[in-house]
């Protein structure tokens, strides 16, 4: 810990209250796990700032501590704590700093190799939609399955998507021709024209419809939608110790994206957990927190926050057609760290007949990859569990939720249909061609 | 959410009280929180005022109220509608209290095998302030391996504070200390994993037969059994019944430190409610700035992730507590600041902060600082301004013991207020 | 009751310790007593560096000199005491050019290692310092943990037939012209007295040792040189930091165990018990050591203590003693330590004052003390207490931060076991503990465990070690009354304790932990004030 390194340096201001125990959601449902203020604030004390005595160079063991590769990462304490102290960051660097000294991981080969490629979205999304009938087909079936379990330590039953045929961003070439990199190339529309998506690996690979929903909205807002060349985000590679992975995913990410946010345009994106990465993670965690990353940061929006920003502004079309029902709605962790209330609810009691109820649990267990590992998974039913109950009660139907992960594993765990928030207002968009509020046209 | 009635910054029991109360009033609330810690850090019992200890409630914030610069001084006529309302409110919750301001405080035993004057308290804290019957026993029992409760020493704790006290105590002090096989090689044994497993039925029926047998052994005679203060979390009710049930006779909890059970348990309640009212709760955010428009309130500020979110907001309830709550600091350049709004605080000679010894009689002059407000609980400026609970000067929480009075009653008063308040239509927006 | 013993040592801090050590290595039977636990004087309330003696190369080359060497002593005969941070010196923004032009030159001649390195490489080692340093100097520095150095010396020499007893206190020394004929103790705790006949005394009080002097009625000047050292929440470097300057106040950084010690000042006070801190005190502190690491006034101070340098006036004759006299004065006094001889000098044949001197030389000081004992006993041994590797300790096995939550881990870690959160002190460590010293205070269970010594000062786990010895108590039949006393007893006076370490940092997060400790125990577990009500009218119109 030094005075330089703002996260670690928060472990300072601990009060030992252990309000973080009580809020978080691994350390209720298993023994594995010592809880966020032993392995957050405390272990702290006992890391190094640097990883060499200055004498002689001997490199000590930086992170003495394993457990601390049980947390989640979904940042209940961090929110709850009331003195301030970054107990999730704290352990996401600890954990990084743990795969990087080998000797102490407690991982062996096997789950070194799969953490790798659990970081690799880009890798393995693309790969995937390239063999798309035959790598869904595979991931249905039980053999196959089995197999991935015993080789590299990914769950047979946890839940993991399906390939779409081809990507968001190939569909979108197709049809818009290359994409732009400098904004002030000819013929793009202005920054009170158009907004810059930012589909994340979820929305490419996986949920082009979320994609496309999410532009049909903004179109019908009178946004033309922008769509520059990007990569991963970085997040998995943050969630799974390789800080330097993902470092290279956010200089290549800014370096496109700069210019659009010094333009003025907003970047706009439907995954939540991308979102806050490029808002928050760049700086915080991964240390890059130039005047680029700074105005990417600040253009970034997530899309649902950007929609209750234009209805703020008197700017969103409000004619949504009648919906009836009710619609369970489930806030994932990585929402709540962007520190903007809950967006979605705000919307939907915009949208005539619409019944939404805040489920109000704390985390669905997923945690982005975190539930997709062997020796995981069942934590990750388990924190769920009173959520998964409740929406079982509720019987099928549409749940609505931000994040593709906690989408998919609730999807897996409850049978619901599980829908982003964009959808839900597609949907309604479409029920009625009326505008209601003259939009950005 | 960008615009709302009221913003309620704090979580602590003053802070949800009135975004309850104004949720009810139909207003549209918002509560914004640094963290939500406070209400963790509180025993169980609903601590009005203890002045003198052996009073009732109702002569403690009557002779609070005699000094001109306490808080019950402008409060003490709300305090029987707030605590009426609490209880009603805590009943609907599923979580009642017992005892009124007319019931004489009486000594409820704590974990540090010392007793602490209490009326008011949870159900499952009741049967401590029972009258002690002639030969009726008391068996503190607690699980081997549960490092904040020791039975032994609060057992021989208890036996010297009763025989210090005044009127009759148990005819005899026990413990009883069980070893529950399966948490023998745990990691985590807290009160908090302890409720997790008095929650499921399962886990509960095997505790409470250990429990159960080895009370057996150690219980002569009729006996109220202490346990700690792990009975449930989500599930209390059942888990205070069973555990009647299974050890057969009346029992009760002991207040600990933190995390406090009896405190998530009411924190959960108060939460529940103003979520089903509509309200939304920030958490984790502490409060940038708050603009005002001519003199008044008109937008708060918070950092949010990357880009400064702003809630307008006519109205702003201040319920980020005092020194221990974090809404007061004190600089190392010396002074006191409060966090939000940067009011004045008064504030006592900073020499005499600390003085005295830690168990002199009233505990430190510090304990006194706070904001200054008048009797509809505005400070100086700006307007549409209220300060609720722990912030409000003059107060003395921990000897008095008025904490959880004073919270609820500013509560009470600044809803009515604010209802009142001309620049805030708070309840017209949504009726 | 009287008791014979050769040689009588007064004193359990550092030197104490050292010099019961050496006499039973050279086949003397001593007893050591002290006032306190041991180590609760000077040597437990220092800053923790075990010096290079780089800080004296100016101003004292020889008390330099012997520490370099004691330093590689120490490093290897009692390796587990010391984390081997390795230590800079720093010439910051501000300090003088000439001093660090100067710096490594006069290390060469004192024999003390340096070699200056590139600022950027200091700079990426430890990113919390003044990013405009101008020159920086690799020296020898380390921590030196106080305590488990002065019990590995006395265990030491309790396996070799010395007798150590805590908490007792030297009444009256009985004389007959230039011999000493007894020597009154009186239990602290029990309250019995008993008598001594040793054939030689030796006074390690430190900066008690004018008192004990005045006892045997030899007139001693000792200068209580009070010195305040801050104590930060947390490791703010990894190494010693020091500023390249001639020695002044506030500036030098020690990192010990998991926090990190800002020292000192130097004040002359007329009693060596009075270790009281003044708030300008603290500010003069966090100033300079602002010029050190920017941004350090803004974080958490645990807590401020002093402890009293035994600097020692020599008479204005004084021709005796191993040391040279310096013009008066705190860091002007020699540093070094001299060894009085109270039969040249005072006129008494079999008494022996050690003074001066500081933790880093305390073997040194032992052994020339041994020497004059040996003189004046007329026998002859050779010293081996720097070639003979302490008990419990492993050559070459340092101490290091990540240890003890290594070693928790590999326990099977969890949160299960924890007494004290902070620093990790598990119940299996806390009742090893108590099986060796058993009965102790709580406070002795802390120099012992460092339980209690993190951010919350001992609030969650003051109660929970309470507990533990009540269970052992009660498991042994002691009486309910004894057992009852503990848990409110210990609580009270932690929180007594706690609040004269905080009244000169009172500020921030630390004055708000201690108003919530204060809250917990006094308010949810119902600690008693004394007696008095609450809130009596008076007292409160007083202040409002």
């Amino acid at each position: 810990m030094t005075l330089a390194e703002p996260v670690g340096l928060s472990a300072e201001q601990c009060l030992k209250c252990n309000v973080c125990n009580t809020v978080c959601p691994v350390l209720r449902v298993t023994d594995r796990f010592p809880g966020p203020k032993y392995v957050g604030p405390q272990a702290q004390r006992f890391r190094l700032a640097v990883e060499a005595a200055p004498q002689d160079g001997r490199r000590l063991l930086a992170s003495p501590d394993l457990t601390v590769d049980w947390c989640s990462g979904c940042g209940f304490c961090t929110s709850a704590c009331p003195a301030d102290v970054k107990i999730a960051e704290i352990n996401s660097r600890a954990r990084a700093v743990m795969r990087e000294v080998e000797r102490t991981s407690p991982l062996g080969w096997r789950h070194r190799i799969r953490d790798r490629l659990l970081g690799e979205t880009d890798l393995v999304g693309s790969l995937g939609v390239r063999l798309a009938p035959l790598a869904n087909l595979m991931l249905r079936a039980r053999l196959p399955r089995w197999a991935v379990q015993v080789v590299l330590g990914i769950h047979r039953k946890a839940a993991l998507p399906a390939f779409a045929r081809r990507t968001f961003a190939a569909t979108w070439r197709s049809t818009h021709g290359p994409l732009p990199v400098d904004p002030s190339q000819p013929g793009l529309p202005g920054p009170d024209q158009a907004v810059v998506y930012f589909h994340g690996c979820a929305a490419n690979y996986y949920e082009p419809h979320v994609a496309a929903a999410a532009v049909a909205v903004l179109e019908r807002n009178g946004f033309q939608v922008i769509v520059p060349p990007q990569v991963c985000c970085g997040l998995p590679l943050i969630s799974n110790g390789r800080y330097a992975g993902a470092r290279g995913r956010a200089r290549r990410n800014v370096a496109t994206l700069a210019a659009f946010a010094r333009a003025g345009y907003a970047i706009v994106g439907t995954s939540t957990s991308c979102t806050h990465t490029l808002k928050a993670e760049y700086r915080e965690m991964l240390d890059v927190d130039d005047a680029d990353a700074r105005a990417v940061a600040g253009a970034t929006w997530d899309i649902n926050e950007f929609l209750v920003h234009l209805h703020d502004e008197g700017r969103l079309d409000t004619g949504f057609g009648a919906r009836t029902g009710a619609l369970p709605y489930h806030a994932p962790c990585q929402l709540r760290s962007h520190g903007i209330g809950l967006p979605a609810l705000d919307l939907f009691a915009l949208v005539p007949g619409l019944a939404a109820e805040d489920m109000d649990h704390d985390c669905c267990g997923v945690a982005g990859t975190y539930g997709l590992k062997e020796e995981k998974y069942q934590v990750a039913l388990d924190v769920g569990a009173p959520l998964f109950d409740r929406l079982r009660d509720r019987g099928a139907g549409d749940v609505a939720c931000d994040s593709e992960t906690c989408r998919w594993h609730i999807q897996a765990a409850t049978g619901a249909r599980l829908r982003h928030p964009v959808e839900i207002l597609a949907d309604a968009y479409a029920a009625s061609p009326v505008t209601a509020t003259p939009g950005g046209s | 959410m960008p615009s709302t009635d009221v913003v309620v910054v704090g979580s602590g029991l003053a802070g949800l009280a009135t975004a309850v109360r104004l949720a009810e009033e139909g207003a549209r609330v918002v509560v914004v929180a640094a963290g939500s810690a406070t209400l963790s850090w509180a025993g169980g019992p609903l601590d009005v005022a203890a002045v003198p200890p052996d009073g009732t409630p109702r002569q403690g914030v009557a002779n609070l109220a005699a000094h001109p610069g306490h808080p019950y001084a402008v409060l003490s006529g709300d305090i029987e509608a707030a605590v009426a309302w609490f209880d009603a409110t805590m009943a609907h919750g599923g979580l009642p209290y017992e005892g009124d301001l007319d019931r004489p405080l009486r000594l409820l035993p704590t974990a540090l095998g010392a007793t602490r004057p209490a009326a008011i308290v949870p159900a499952g804290m009741a049967a401590a302030l029972e009258p002690w019957r002639a030969g009726e026993g008391l068996v503190v029992m607690g699980i081997r391996g549960d490092k904040d409760l020791w039975p032994a020493a609060v057992a021989a704790g208890l036996r010297r504070a009763f025989a210090a006290g005044s009127g009759p105590g148990p005819a005899s002090i026990t413990a009883v200390t069980v070893a529950i096989p399966d948490l023998a090689d745990r990691r985590n044994r807290s009160a908090l994993d302890l409720a997790h497993r008095f929650d499921d039925p399962h886990q509960r029926a095997a505790l409470l037969a250990h429990m159960s047998r080895a009370l057996d052994g150690g219980r002569s005679g009729p006996c109220r059994i202490a346990l700690p203060a792990a009975l449930g979390l989500e599930d209390h009710a059942a888990a205070l019944a069973a555990a009647r049930d299974a050890l057969g006779g009346p029992v009760f909890e002991l207040p600990m430190v933190p995390p406090s059970i009896p405190g998530l348990r009411l924190q959960a309640v108060l939460r529940r409610r103003f979520l089903a009212l509509g309200g939304r709760i920030l958490l984790g955010e502490a409060v940038a700035r708050v603009e005002v428009d001519a003199g008044r309130v008109a937008r708060v500020v918070l950092p949010a992730a990357a880009r400064e979110m702003t809630i307008r907001a006519p109205a702003l309830v201040l319920a980020t507590g005092g020194l221990t709550g974090g809404g007061l600091v004190a600089p190392a350049s010396g002074g006191l600041q409060e966090t939000v709004l940067g009011l004045p605080v008064e504030t006592p000679p900073e020499a005499a902060w600390l003085a005295g010894r830690a168990d002199a009689p009233g505990g430190h002059p510090i304990a006194l600082a706070g904001i200054r407000t008048d009797d509809q609980l505005r400070p100086v400026k700006p307007a549409g301004v209220r300060i609720v609970g722990g912030l409000l000067a003059g107060q003395r929480f921990v000897d008095e013991r008025c904490g959880d009075g004073v919270a609820l009653s500013s509560a009470w008063r600044a809803a009515a207020s604010l209802r009142e308040d001309a620049g805030a239509p708070v309840g017209r927006v949504a009726a | 009751m009287t008791t014979t013993t050769d040689v009588l040592v007064i004193g359990g801090g550092a030197t104490g310790a050292g010099v019961l050590r050496d006499l039973a290595r050279r086949g003397l039977r001593g007893l050591l007593v002290d006032r306190g636990d041991a180590g609760s004087g000077t040597s437990g309330r220092y800053h923790g560096l075990l010096h290079s003696g780089a800080r004296y190369v100016v101003s004292d080359p020889l008390a330099a000199r012997e520490c370099a060497v004691e330093n590689e002593v120490l490093r290897r005969i009692a390796p587990r005491t010391i984390e081997d941070t390795g230590g800079w010196y720093v010439q910051a923004p501000g300090d003088p050019d000439a001093y660090a032009a100067g710096f490594a030159g006069a290390c060469a001649a004192a024999g003390v290692p340096c070699e200056e390195r590139p600022v950027d490489e200091v700079l990426a080692r430890e990113p919390g310092l003044h990013p405009d340093l101008h020159r920086a100097f690799a020296v020898r520095d380390a921590a030196l943990e106080p305590w488990e150095l002065i019990e590995a010396n006395l265990a030491d020499a309790l396996a070799r037939g010395a007798e150590v007893r805590r908490y007792v206190r030297v009444t009256a020394i009985e004389r007959a012209g230039r011999r000493i004929l007894s020597v009154t103790l009186a239990d602290e705790r029990t309250g019995s007295v008993e008598r001594v006949v040793p054939r030689v005394v030796v006074s390690a009080a430190g900066a008690w040792a004018g008192g004990v002097a005045a006892l045997a009625g030899v007139s001693l000047r000792i200068l209580p040189g009070k010195g305040t050292m801050l104590v930060f929440a947390e490791r703010l470097s990894d190494a010693v930091i020091n500023r390249c300057h001639p020695p002044g106040d506030g500036d030098i950084m020690v990192p010990v165990h998991t926090v990190s010690i800002l020292g000192t000042t130097d004040v002359q006070v007329g009693d060596p018990d009075d270790t009281a801190v003044e708030r300008a005190e603290v500010a003069a502190l966090l100033d300079e050591g602002e010029r050190l690491f920017p941004g350090l006034r803004e974080r958490r101070v645990l807590r401020a203590y002093a402890g009293v340098r035994p600097l020692y006036e020599p008479p204005a004759d004084d021709v005796g003693g191993a040391g040279t006299a310096a013009p008066a004065g705190g860091r002007m006094i020699r540093r070094s330590h001299v060894v009085i001889d109270h039969a040249s000098q005072d006129g008494v044949d079999d008494f022996v004052s050690i003074v001066g001197g500081k933790l880093t030389t305390y073997r040194l000081m032992a052994e020339q003390t041994v020497d004059l004992v040996m003189r004046k006993l007329g026998t002859r041994a050779r010293c081996t207490t720097a070639e003979e590797v302490l008990p419990g300790q492993e050559p070459r096995h340092n101490h290091w931060l990540g240890a003890r939550l290594a070693a928790h881990e590999a326990a099977g870690g969890g949160d299960a076991d924890l007494i004290c959160e902070c620093e990790l002190v598990t119940r299996v460590e806390l009742d090893g503990f108590l099986d060796e010293r058993w009965p102790c205070s709580l406070d002795d269970v802390r120099r012992g465990t460092r339980l209690g010594m993190g951010p919350c000062q001992g609030g969650f786990c003051t109660f929970r070690a309470a507990g533990v010895i009540a269970e052992r108590e009660a498991r042994e039949g002691a009486s309910l009354e004894a057992v009852a006393g503990l848990a409110s007893t210990s609580a009270a006076a932690f929180l007594e304790e706690r609040l004269n370490g905080l009244r000169a940092v009172a500020w921030g997060r630390q004055l708000q932990e201690a108003l919530l400790v204060e809250g917990l125990y006094r308010g949810v577990l119902g600690l008693p004030r004394s007696s008095v009500p609450a809130t009596e009218p008076e007292a409160a119109d007083a202040v409002h």
